[in-house]
């Protein structure tokens, strides 16, 4: 490790920190912190902090001028940048525990009032997020490389939020105290429903990535092999990709119709024009095309000398398969499941107009009514599951890159 | 013994090669040399049946190759090419054991053989075994590929212009590793290249390959000699003689050195009568030093200042040199005669351009430079 410089030099104005500052203390101070309706569908009142609690207000103040003082005065950038780490995980932390208390107070009595966070709250949470990634995250590489020390604490700092977040969010939850937030009394009226429906989604999901996955891989493969086919797949399957989904779901609801009712035992199997078959069939078909356009790629970027040497030391086309195009191919084929997987979460949202279900329903229930907390909820579950599926494949393409194909961390 | 009975390749409208009658003889490594296009790798290919050939057979001791599997059949022959094909997201010792582990060896006996294989070719096992493709250098990647091409001691291995892709420093060197190891082991080996030189210095017997047809199939030294035809003359180039003295090694034609020791006696042995010209003077433990103009030395004031040295390091061979490197020394220094040492630098004998000529004259079938 290099030694670090006694006093280290006082660092300029942190312009950025400056100006994030002054927008944390001006939604503190002058914009609406929640709306509060006495039920689902009255027109709502708007709060600011200071209106409900000077003090918090002024608390809340107080950190983001802490955090402008330090960006001004003249300390060493190592210092201001922990005020500002402090500050900007500071905030977000006492915001959303304030905005439990307020919910509490406001709504808690009453499981009619619905009360939503406003502007304040969320520009509140932006600032301290920009404030956040300008003086961690955003720090230059130079600064990073100073030390294995302050470089594993740097990596630390950074990664903090992806753990830490989720488990305050979880943690407010769990405790009750953003129940009355009008999102959360939808639920609370509607668990039962929500959870089942969430279930169906993610099942419709999965299941399209699964069979998709299957068939494209196994185009994937074929088409390497076979240029004719490999034309003719693709055309086809680029030409459904263009087909809007619920021009798809039209489509298939006459072939699928006619065929349950021909063959009883499809119908028995559940099978009709409406429903999940023609959305799993629609959905699989969407899937399909990252994954078999990624295959195809990954094992068509194979230099030709690799697959010489291995058919010519005596591997079966399976052996050469398995044992070098697959391991070879296999990021990026994941890569096009991890595509595939983020895509079915949102597609599967329009299912629910076929009557598939799926946390759609929530949506296109909420948009007839004209309720927005009932939209959100369908909403927001369907973005978490679309990015925790996208960091668990990103994770699991890593996992399975061979060592010294890996780009450098 | 490898056998091509008119064996033909057509692709399409283009015949690759034509009518091929070729016997490869076991334990000799038989280079198939021509241009680009000629046909030489699909000959190759046909061997293990990458390339299953339009008309004729190909045997392998005396069994059609197509009677075995092509996996069977691969897996007992060693294969080299040119971009060594290592597998990047194997290590080393994985890409080496490939064919051990397709052929259901133990894994005990794998790693050992593993290990064996990486000493055969110069490399530390404990260095090597672990490291990936990409973190060798295109020197070592290559020395791998041949490895992992004997690592199942195939009798037979095929080379498919095993060293082109590497720079000419590292590529002799290769060769000469290659030869070496050739000579311990004794496969019969089947190498393609469009370098004659490479072909020349490495062949027992050479094929020369034009548009798909054998125009002649001989020792380099007959090759070289006895061209069959204008194309192969040209072929192997106006320099031909030259090349040919590249087979030739300097121990059998070299003869014992006109000496003096630097003493207090040189001055005496300088002036006896019938003293030869030049004179190659050595310290008193035989370590070469420089040569002395003798007709020089009477206007020096004393003999040992007139000793000339400054030549002396590039003009000095090693008994296993070839003659085409003494011939190239005497040019290069101005002599006609240069030194023969020991790797201690110690003199053994000369080497004069007479000597040279008496090899030329010589007919092919002499011992070959480094055999």
């Amino acid at each position: 490790m290099r030694d670090r410089p006694v006093t280290p030099a006082p660092a300029g104005v942190d312009l950025r920190a400056v100006v994030f500052s002054a927008i944390g203390i001006l939604s503190a101070l002058a914009l609406p912190f929640v709306r509060v309706r006495p039920n689902r569908v009255a027109d709502g009142v708007l709060q600011l902090i200071v209106q409900l609690d000077p003090l918090a207000a002024a608390g809340l103040a107080l950190v983001w001028l802490a955090a402008a003082v330090c960006a001004v005065a003249p300390l060493a950038a190592q210092v201001r940048r922990r005020v500002t780490v402090a500050a900007s995980l500071l905030v977000p932390f006492l915001t959303i525990l304030y905005a439990g208390v307020v919910c509490r107070r406001l709504g808690g009595h009453d499981p009619i009032v619905r009360i939503s966070l406003s502007t304040g709250f969320w520009i509140t949470m932006l600032a301290s997020y920009a404030a956040y990634v300008s003086s961690a995250a955003g720090q230059p590489a130079a600064d990073l490389t100073e030390g294995h020390g302050e470089r594993r604490g740097s990596i630390l700092l950074r990664r903090l939020p992806v753990v830490a977040v989720p488990v305050v969010v979880a943690g407010l939850l769990l405790s009750g105290l953003l129940d009355p937030v009008s999102v959360l009394r939808e639920l609370a009226a509607q668990k039962k429903v929500f959870l089942a429906e969430t279930g169906t989604h993610a099942a419709l999901a999965g299941a399209a990535v699964l069979i998709g996955g299957v068939i494209g891989v196994a185009i994937g493969v074929r088409a390497l092999r076979h240029a004719v086919f490999r034309r003719v797949a693709f055309f086809i399957v680029n030409i459904v990709q263009t087909i809007p989904s619920l021009a798809l779901f039209g489509l298939l609801i006459l072939p699928l119709a006619a065929l349950s009712a021909r063959f009883p035992l499809l119908h028995a199997w559940g099978i009709s024009g409406i429903g999940r078959a023609p959305a799993l069939i629609a959905l699989s078909f969407y899937a399909m095309l990252p994954i078999a356009r990624n295959t195809y790629t990954g094992l068509e970027q194979i230099p030709a000398s690799i697959r010489d040497a291995g058919a010519g030391m005596g591997m079966t086309r399976g052996q050469l398969l398995a044992r070098v195009e697959v391991p070879l191919a296999l990021p990026l084929i994941l890569a096009g499941v991890r595509t595939a997987a983020v895509q079915a979460v949102g597609n599967t949202v329009v299912t629910a107009l076929i009557g598939a279900g799926g946390l759609g329903v929530f949506i296109f229930q909420g948009l007839g009514q004209f309720a927005s907390d009932m939209i959100l909820l369908g909403t927001l579950p369907v973005i978490a599951m679309a990015v925790l599926t996208d960091m668990l494949m990103g994770g699991v393409v890593r996992a399975v890159t061979p060592r010294p194909l890996r780009e450098p961390a | 013994m490898i056998r091509f009975d008119g064996v033909t390749k057509a692709f399409g409208p283009v015949t690759a090669v034509d009518a091929l009658d070729l016997t490869v003889h076991d334990h000799e490594l038989c280079i198939l040399v021509g241009p680009s296009g000629s046909g030489k790798s699909t000959m190759l290919r046909m061997i293990n049946r990458l390339i299953e050939p339009s008309a004729g057979a190909v045997t392998l001791d005396g069994k059609d190759v197509t009677s075995l599997r092509p996996e069977t059949l691969r897996r007992s022959i060693g294969y080299v090419i040119q971009n060594v094909g290592l597998f990047p997201h194997l290590t080393v010792a994985a890409n080496i054991a490939t064919v051990p582990e397709l052929l259901g060896w133990s894994r005990a006996r794998i790693s050992g053989r593993v290990t064996e294989m990486l000493q055969l070719v110069g490399m530390e096992p404990s260095r090597y075994a672990g490291r990936y493709p990409s973190e060798l250098s295109g020197g070592e990647a290559q020395r791998i590929g041949v490895a992992r091409a004997l690592a199942s001691d195939p009798p037979v291995v095929l080379m498919d212009e095993p060293f082109s892709a590497v720079d000419p420093v590292n590529r002799l060197r290769l060769q000469d590793e290659f030869l070496s190891i050739q000579r311990a082991l004794k496969k019969t080996v089947v190498f393609v290249t469009h370098d004659v030189d490479e072909a020349i210095r490495l062949a027992d017997r050479i094929a020369v390959v034009r548009s798909g047809r054998l125009v002649q199939y001989d020792t380099p030294e007959q090759i070289l000699e006895n061209p069959a035809d204008p194309f192969v003359a040209a072929f192997v180039g106006a320099d031909r003689a030259l090349k040919r003295l590249s087979r030739f090694l300097v121990r059998p034609y070299m003869h014992p050195a006109v000496s003096a020791t630097i003493d207090a006696d040189l001055d005496r042995q300088l002036r006896t009568p019938g003293v030869p010209r030049y004179l190659w003077i050595t310290e008193t433990d035989g370590t070469l030093l420089g040569s002395l103009d003798t007709t020089l030395a009477a206007r020096c004031g004393e003999a040992r200042a007139c000793v000339s040295e400054e030549n002396i390091h590039e003009m000095a061979v090693r008994p296993d040199s070839s003659l085409k490197e003494a011939l190239s020394r005497m040019i290069g220094t101005s002599a006609r005669s240069v030194p023969v040492v020991d790797e201690r630098f110690r003199l053994l004998g000369e080497i004069s351009l007479s000597d040279v000529e008496v090899a030329s004259e010589k007919p092919a079938q002499v011992p070959r430079a480094g055999a």
